[in-house]
């Protein structure tokens, strides 16, 4: 402990020996080494925090608009839609909700040109229990309450040309199924724009259209007897969506082909994946960068061997082992590390609370599928990245400190006298 | 025996640089025994001062034997945890220049030997301010080294080579940077030490005045003792 008083006196004690430059202890290099571990530090948490941000927003969007889980047919559709949805919710753990909707990829017409995109005709008594679409309308829409009404993302709006209250066109470029009547001819269906959806994502506001689901069934099989109860999918919701990968593969296990499973983290995995490689490298990158300002404070510490060059060789003189003057250095250098990582930390706290409360950066949606930087902290990472600076300028200054602390009494003696 | 502090016999040191050596002693011996009050003398490269940080356990020499107290203990046979402890519990160093911790008031200046051993604040302060009052020091305790005058520095010096209740007090030149009259008084303090406290003094001079107070003057001459 009288390591540790020695420490804090040489740190925090103003100098009042005139033939010095240095009023304190702290030095333009040793404040240069603080910033320079504070700066890496708070170079880290920020980007982290904004990774975070981007995987949570975009897990939210995913998740949000398709559910945790969707359950689906390839090739021809769900005819026993009620033993089937049983199933589905005996099998599936964590089970909260279940929804049924037709999925269908169609091309949009309206005034301004065509585009291609995904029509899903939903059950409304069942659909909001399991996804938040309908909670991105925009102000003065409605989600469809009659067949022949449409709701679609605002990108597409703005594509085709259309507002609320306009009509598009649904081209169906083949109907039927094969193994019905095979690939049928085209089909056209008027729909009239009732909402218009800001679901957060580009790809998705770009895409997708939402109406009901005997209006789709029409589109797709036209009046057909007995299709009412057709569908494509399930999409359920679990009382954890964290949970949904491992609930995916034991509800998969019920059921084999035509059948598939997959969970919201299966659905844009490239994107969700180049996140994670994207996060990972940026990390390794400012740790490396986090080393070279670790490397700041042993040459802080190297100069601090001139500026306190009498009270080290005085110390050993009078009878300090080396032992404790490697621990006094030790110190030192821990408090420089501490007091660039606490400054990174708090800086870092003001700047995710300045870019979360104002959304200060503004992104363009159509590349980042967000419209502004987003930011979460995860407690235990910020403690990590934190224990970890800390940890690489401790162990920065073992060498100068076991150098200091190395040195003959008389190597100082000869030079100061 | 009772009576020895210290033992030098056939020191060397010698330094090395690139295919040069350089011998700065050769083969010094000598005892000193308590109470003893010696003066080294001798022209500047004679070799007194690395002398003095042989005998003071600060630097290795290259070959000889120094020996401290009755039981007559080899100081370079060591460790530095060991010879670190001895040095802070028997020896005593006074340098020209004070050596004071500037972020350190007067007091703690003098506490530091004891705090360094790990014992007490408490236990030290007392004894400090006790030290402080003897150099005539006790209205400046709470200054640091700046606020005081090169004189007083020096006292705060011997107070705190005093403070662990040394055996040896060693001093370098420690009169080089005073007038005559501050000289006067370090030297009238270091000897009342000497005469009440029974510490011995082992001091390197170039003053002739300084010299001729002490009991008994040795002088060097290329690291070696002058015998006259």
């Amino acid at each position: 402990m009288f390591a540790l008083k020695i420490a804090l006196r040489f740190l925090t004690s103003k100098k009042t020996d005139d033939d010095s430059p240095h009023t304190h202890f702290l030095s333009f290099v040793t404040l240069v080494s603080v910033i320079g571990v504070c700066v890496g530090v708070l170079a880290l948490l920020l980007v982290t925090s904004v990774v975070n941000g981007f995987e949570k927003e975009l897990t939210q969007i995913i998740s949000g608009t398709q559910g945790d889980i969707i359950f689906y047919s390839r090739g021809s559709p769900i005819r026993d839609r009620e033993s089937l949805e049983r199933k589905v919710r005996e099998f599936t753990p964590n089970f909260e909700a279940i929804t049924g909707s037709f999925v269908s990829e169609v091309m949009f017409n309206g005034p301004n040109g065509v585009s291609g995109g995904i029509i899903e005709g939903v059950d409304p008594q069942t659909w909001g229990s399991v996804t938040s679409v309908a909670s991105h309308l925009q102000k003065g829409g409605v989600f469809p309450t009659e067949e022949g009404q449409i709701a679609i993302g605002e990108s597409l709006a703005e594509k085709l040309g259309v507002k609320v209250g306009e009509s598009i066109r649904v081209i169906l470029p083949f109907s039927g199924y094969e193994g019905d009547s095979g690939f049928g001819s085209p089909r056209v269906q008027d729909f009239v724009v009732t909402g218009l959806l800001h679901l957060g994502m580009h790809d998705y506001d770009s895409k997708y259209a939402y109406s009901l689901l005997p209006s789709v069934q029409r589109l797709v099989f036209g009046d057909s007897a007995g299709v009412k109860d057709y569908i494509t999918s399930f999409r359920l919701k679990l009382t954890n969506s964290n949970l949904a990968p491992q609930s995916a593969v034991e509800l998969s296990k019920h059921f084999g082909f035509p059948y598939r499973v997959k969970d919201w983290s299966q659905l844009n995995k490239n994107l969700l994946y180049a996140i994670q490689l994207e996060k990972g490298v940026i990390t390794a990158l400012l740790t490396a960068i986090m080393i070279v300002a670790a490397f700041n404070v042993i040459s802080a510490l190297l100069m601090m061997v001139y500026e306190k060059e009498k009270e080290i060789t005085i110390l050993r003189v009078l009878g300090m082992k080396m032992r404790d003057q490697f621990i006094l250095f030790s110190w030192v250098g821990s408090f420089f590390g501490l007091l660039g990582t606490l400054a990174g930390v708090i800086l870092g706290l003001f700047c995710v609370f300045i870019l979360s409360k104002t959304h200060l950066i503004q992104l363009p949606a159509e590349i980042y599928h967000l419209e502004y930087l987003p930011v979460v902290i995860h407690f235990t990472e910020w403690c990590s990245i934190a224990l970890m600076a800390f940890v690489i300028c401790f162990l920065a200054t073992v060498v100068p400190a076991a150098k200091i602390a190395r040195r003959s009494p008389v190597e100082g003696l000869k030079w100061t006298a | 025996m009772d009576g020895l502090v210290l033992r030098a016999r056939d020191l060397h040191k010698d330094f090395i640089k690139g295919d040069s050596k350089l011998q700065i002693i050769k083969g010094v011996s000598f005892d000193l025994m308590k109470g003893d009050c010696v003066a080294i003398m001798g022209a500047s490269g004679a070799g007194k001062s690395t002398l003095l940080h042989l005998l003071g356990g600060l630097d290795r020499p290259t070959s000889g034997d120094i020996y401290f107290g009755k039981k007559l203990v080899n100081l370079w046979k060591m460790s530095d945890e060991v010879l670190s402890k001895f040095r802070n519990e028997n020896l005593g160093f006074i340098f020209q220049f004070h050596y004071l911790l500037t972020e350190f008031t007067a007091l703690e200046n003098v506490m530091m030997p004891v705090l360094i051993s790990g014992e007490s604040r408490s236990a030290a302060l007392s004894r400090a301010k006790e030290l402080l009052d003897f150099v005539g020091l006790k209205d400046r305790m709470e200054h640091r080294p700046a606020e005081l005058s090169g004189g007083e520095q020096q006292r705060v010096a011997i107070a705190r080579a005093v403070m662990m209740r040394p055996k040896l007090i060693l001093a370098d030149e420690m009169t080089g940077n005073l007038d005559s009259e501050n000289s006067r008084r370090v030297i009238d303090l270091l000897l009342s030490l000497n005469r009440e406290l029974g510490i011995a003094i082992l001091l390197v001079t170039h003053d002739h005045d300084v010299a001729s107070r002490m009991k008994r003057v040795i002088t060097m001459k290329d690291g070696k003792i002058q015998t006259s």
